[in-house]
């Protein structure tokens, strides 16, 4: 048995398929995980082995065919859409490969969208998480003005809007060049280390593997390795 | 070929239409009581008629008419001579209501009481005058397949052509009394302008929709591009050529376009048979089967303009699929990027198109101004004149919305700021969408605005000619009730009509309507004389009108428009008895340097007669003499000026001293002003009226006009034109919604990525959705009152100019209607289109959106 406080993700048996055309293509086939609260978990494995599907699960952007998985407490599974949303919003933090920005507004607006939806505006706190991720100088800039690096600083600022315990990361440095993804993650590392913030995230990228405290590896839908 | 024979004549209280009930097909007639037709020795009788007479279905009425006094062609009738009265009693078969061609018949110059009407059998109408076997009209109804046709000019002439074989027919069987009169057509030919003024409105208003509907069908298309961006680069990947790809999107277009154009004439079609043909025969009272021609040009000239605008609104979107890049399959993230080639070709000095444009459209309006014009006017082509004076109109409301959508953005702010005072949240997103979404924004705004200026304007002007109707009506008749001589007024008679030879009012007129029951004043004014007036030295001369008074004008005149640039209203009474004193215009004192006290020289009629006038008031604005009493100084340059001066001076001035002593009992004058006495007992401006005409538009021939009654007449009429801007504001908005949605639509799938980023981080479907309501709403609502505003200015601008020129006072106002109207279709055609745009994406898992894009 999982101890329910001492992790902050619970994931048991969990099934996912997909229906391609008449069939259904299982991506995960009873995956049971515990991420515990503070923890950096890296997901890895080759294209196809469900890791992705397991983020979204864990990320209530997905739900399972079968199992049960618990986010903060929370069962996920029998939540309806609009509770998930308030879950993602209130514990969740998100960061894309591709970034995922509002084109039309500024670094400052983006981080502010989180708080604005929660109905907690609050631009001091914006500013001091641009601050916090290296942007103090770029806040009124557009994605568009932005360097690659730059923006994913932005969408980890925004991640952190909310406070959130939780962080979720895929293939946050897809899209990167080695330096910056390196500045990337160890930002990341670095919000783990102040705030206590667990870390969740997808890479293809053995490097960017060892910031994490463990390394799980996903293979046809099942964790082949749990990194324990 | 005859279909009816009927015979009319004029009774006292009623009019009474003889008419042949068995071939008779023209007239609608509606039984309220009893039956119809009347058989023998009956009446049928109107229900206002069988009011007045105070008579139901059974009763018998006595039918009295005095036959008008014969006299010879050319010669006035005998003064004194006994009159033959015909005299017969009928019992009333029925009661209801006449439209059609008993309607029409006394809608003319035997109208004389309004909707008061009795009809009876033909032969009783001829046995009861005396008259057997005769009938005063015999009305043909020509074979449309002859007489039919869209050219209003061509139809005249062929009429003409026929009415003139039909008279020399009639002429040559039964005598030279009878004549014919071809109404409609003279009347065609008299609106003939008109129509092919409003024809050119309604085309060039279709080019303005169309115009819309272009913007419409670009960003559709754009969109359809983009969406497709991938799959045209794998079409360039595998070696389609460019030309391949511009062909796919055109050819996409002319077959939405040939669907579109048969679906539209179609449904134009069914509407207009189905729809406005029998609203309009109902309104207009038309004959029924009266129908609008399918003509070719009909069909051709919606397919051009739609062919055409479709064929421009495609041109980007092809070029855009041509220039696919084959990069979007080999590296999506690089294809946007700019390559070498392009960024060279930036900093190489190209022609400016927008500056090429801009020269051309300042040629096409000077050349419009300088050239077009006077060479248009100068051939007489009243359609090309139409046209190119509805282009400029066009251009003028086109370019009004363009600069009027400046003001769109500022109003979007205002509208962000009222929607943050209630939820900050939204209007946080909404005012970011809104204000920052340059490109799809602008050209809802656009089309909004386009469409929402030419409501307005006319919107505008009808607003302002209802708020001043009353004025205008005050300010130019000047007095409660006019009288006039009946000039065009017939008198009827049965078999013989004349025209009445006096065109003025005698002393006598005037004298037996300032006592009738209900006027409280009279003044007459004689104003057919036109004489030279200057200083005395002659060295400024000047035509002008010579008003000639009799009476005080102060006991008559509405007080509330005087305006003296010097003297007062005193001067008014002054006159009556002063036969040296003249009260001159503004505009005269100013062209002929002249003021109060000065002494005015008027010419009169014939060799060395000349007066000497003081002026002893300057007039810058007297009610009923809005021409004659104005500053405006071109008036008084181009003869349209006046001089009030006493009568008796101005029957000195008109009488050729040569013809020896003045003839004193001549009759003068032109028009009575009258006041009424509303302290009378039981008064009413109907009852006014009626007693006024009963007693002088008969034998006397005297129109009366009631202020009160003109300003009912043109609100009656105003109401029509109201109507006419609902619809135009309907269908300009019809247009609007349907772009907003398409644009709404492309947008919302543009920006599928984003909803899915704002679901994926915790933003609800509630939030989500009234996000995209509210950035509707404030483009379109924005640009819906930016349209508002340019229309109205525009409207105010028209006004304010025509009033200008005419010096007449002008009481502002407001189409709140309108206005409301059309904030309110935008408004719901931006909550529907966002959130039928909207739906399907936002239901949608996050997941779902973002694993798709």
């Amino acid at each position: 048995m999982v101890n329910s406080d001492a992790s902050i993700v619970i994931l048991e048996d969990v099934h996912k398929s997909f229906v391609m055309g008449k069939e259904a293509v299982p991506a995960l086939r009873g995956v049971s995980l515990a991420v515990r609260r503070g923890e950096v978990l890296c997901m890895m494995g080759p294209s196809g082995s469900g890791k992705t599907t397991l983020l979204n699960i864990i990320g209530g952007l997905d739900t399972p065919s079968r199992g049960h998985v618990t986010v903060d407490g929370a069962n996920v599974v029998t939540l309806n859409e609009e509770k998930l949303a308030r879950l993602r919003l209130t514990r969740m933090g998100f960061v894309f490969q591709n970034f995922n920005l509002l084109s039309s507004f500024t670094a400052l607006e983006n981080v502010q969208v989180p708080m604005v939806l929660l109905g907690n505006n609050n631009p001091k706190r914006a500013r001091e998480l641009l601050g916090l991720v290296g942007l103090s100088d770029r806040m009124t800039h557009y994605p568009s003005e932005l360097s690659g690096g730059q923006q994913q600083r932005v969408a980890i600022a925004r991640a952190m809007a909310n406070e959130p315990p939780l962080i979720i990361g895929d293939e946050m440095t897809g899209d990167l060049d080695t330096t910056t993804s390196f500045e990337v993650m160890e930002l990341l590392v670095k919000l783990n280390n102040e705030r206590g913030t667990t870390i969740v995230y997808v890479t293809h990228d053995p490097r960017m593997s060892k910031f994490a405290h463990r390394v799980i590896t996903m293979r046809d839908g099942k964790m082949v390795d749990d990194g324990a | 070929m005859p279909r009816a024979r009927l015979g009319a004549t004029q009774g006292e209280t009623v009019s009474v239409l003889g008419i042949d009930v068995e071939g008779d097909t023209l007239s609608a007639v509606t039984v309220s009581q009893g039956a119809y037709p009347p058989g023998e020795g009956q009446v049928f009788l109107t229900v206002s008629a069988a009011d007045l007479m105070r008579v139901k279905v059974g009763d018998t009425v006595t039918l009295s008419y005095v036959r008008p006094t014969p006299r010879q062609t050319g010669r006035a009738a005998v003064q004194g001579a006994s009159t033959l009265r015909a005299q017969g009693a009928f019992v009333v078969s029925g009661v209801g209501f006449i439209s059609g061609l008993g309607n029409t018949l006394f809608t003319g110059p035997l109208a004389q009481s309004g909707g008061d009407f009795a009809l009876m059998q033909l032969k009783d109408a001829q046995a009861w005058l005396g008259e057997s076997g005769r009938a005063e009209r015999v009305l043909f109804v020509w074979n449309s397949d002859t007489a039919g046709g869209v050219d209003a000019k061509v139809a005249v002439s062929r009429a003409r052509d026929i009415g003139i074989l039909v008279r020399d027919g009639l002429q040559a069987q039964l005598g030279p009394d009878y004549v014919v009169d071809l109404a409609k057509y003279r009347q065609l030919d008299a609106t003939q302008q008109a129509f092919v003024f409003q024809q050119t409105f309604i085309t060039l208003y279709g080019l303005l929709s169309m115009g819309i509907i272009g913007l419409m069908v670009n960003a559709l298309m754009m969109t359809t591009v983009t969406e497709q961006k991938f799959d045209l680069a794998v079409l360039r990947v595998l070696g389609a050529p460019r030309n391949r790809l511009y062909e796919a999107v055109i050819i996409e277009v002319i077959i939405l376009g040939v669907i579109g154009v048969i679906l539209g004439l179609g449904l134009g079609r069914l509407i207009t048979d189905e729809i406005t043909t029998p609203i309009l025969t109902n309104a207009l009272q038309l004959p029924v089967g009266v129908r609008p021609e399918w003509t070719l040009q009909a069909v051709l000239l919606p397919t051009a303009i739609t062919s055409a605008v479709l064929a421009l609104a495609t041109i980007t979107p092809a070029r855009t699929a041509a220039r696919t890049k084959v990069m979007i399959v080999l590296n999506p993230a690089a294809a946007d990027q700019p390559t070498l080639e392009e960024l060279s070709k930036l900093r190489e000095r190209q022609a400016n198109y927008g500056l090429l444009v801009a020269g051309i459209v300042l040629l096409a309006f000077c050349s419009l101004v300088v050239f077009v014009f006077p060479l248009l006017f100068a051939l007489g082509d009243f359609s090309a004149v139409a046209t190119i004076y509805f282009i400029s109109f066009l251009l003028m409301v086109i370019g009004m919305s363009l600069v009027f959508l400046f003001v769109t953005t500022p109003l979007e702010r205002v509208l962000v700021a009222i929607i943050s005072v209630f939820t900050r949240s939204n209007a946080f997103f909404i005012g970011r969408y809104a204000l920052r979404a340059k490109g799809r924004n602008s050209l809802i705004s656009l089309m909004v605005v386009a469409s929402a200026v030419l409501p307005c304007l006319l919107a505008a002007q009808l607003a302002l000619t209802d708020a001043n109707i009353e004025t205008d009506s005050r300010f130019n008749r000047g007095a409660d009730v006019t009288a006039r001589p009946g000039l065009s007024a017939t008198i009827g008679g049965v078999f013989r009509s004349f025209s009445r030879t006096s065109q003025r009012l005698s002393s006598e007129n005037l004298v037996e309507l300032s006592r009738q029951p209900g006027i409280a004043a009279a003044v007459g004014l004689a104003q057919d004389y036109r004489g030279d007036a200057s200083d005395r030295a002659q060295v400024r001369v000047a035509t002008v009108s010579v008003i000639g008074v009799q009476g005080d004008l102060t006991s008559v005149l509405y007080p509330d428009f005087y305006q003296f640039v010097g003297g007062d209203e005193e001067a008014l009474r002054r006159i009556q008895t002063d036969p040296n004193a003249a009260i001159i215009s503004s505009g005269l004192s100013d062209l002929l340097d002249l003021k109060q006290g000065d002494q005015l020289r008027l010419r009169g009629s014939g060799f060395d007669h000349d007066r000497i006038m003081t002026i002893i008031a300057v007039g810058a604005r007297i009610p009923a003499f809005n021409t004659e009493m104005t500053r405006n100084r071109n008036n008084a340059q181009s003869g349209q000026t006046g001089v009030l001066v006493n009568l008796e001076t101005y029957r000195d001035l008109r009488w050729d001293p040569a013809r020896g002593p003045i003839d004193k009992t001549e009759s003068l004058f032109t028009r009575i002003l009258m006041r009424a006495d509303q302290s009378v007992a039981g008064y009413s401006e109907e009852g006014l009226s009626r007693a006024l005409r009963d007693v002088f538009s008969g034998q006397k021939a005297i129109s009366i006009e009631v202020t009160s009654e003109t300003v009912k007449t043109i609100r009656a009429q105003l109401e029509q034109g109201r109507i006419f801007t609902v619809l135009l504001t309907g269908l300009s908005m019809v247009t609007a919604v349907f772009g907003v949605l398409a644009v709404m639509y492309t947008a919302v799938m543009g920006r599928c990525t984003e909803i899915g980023m704002l679901k994926a981080i915790g933003g609800s479907r509630l939030s989500l959705r009234t996000i995209f309501i509210g950035e509707a709403i404030v483009t379109t609502l924005a640009a819906a009152l930016a349209g508002i505003i340019a229309g109205t200015i525009l409207g105010y601008i028209f006004e304010y100019a025509q009033r200008f020129s005419q010096e007449t006072p002008l009481i502002w106002a407001f189409d709140i209607r309108t206005a409301g109207l059309i904030c309110l279709m935008v408004t719901l055609s931006a909550i529907f289109s966002a959130a039928l745009a909207t739906q399907p994406v936002i239901r949608q898992k996050a997941i779902t959106i973002l694993r798709d894009r």
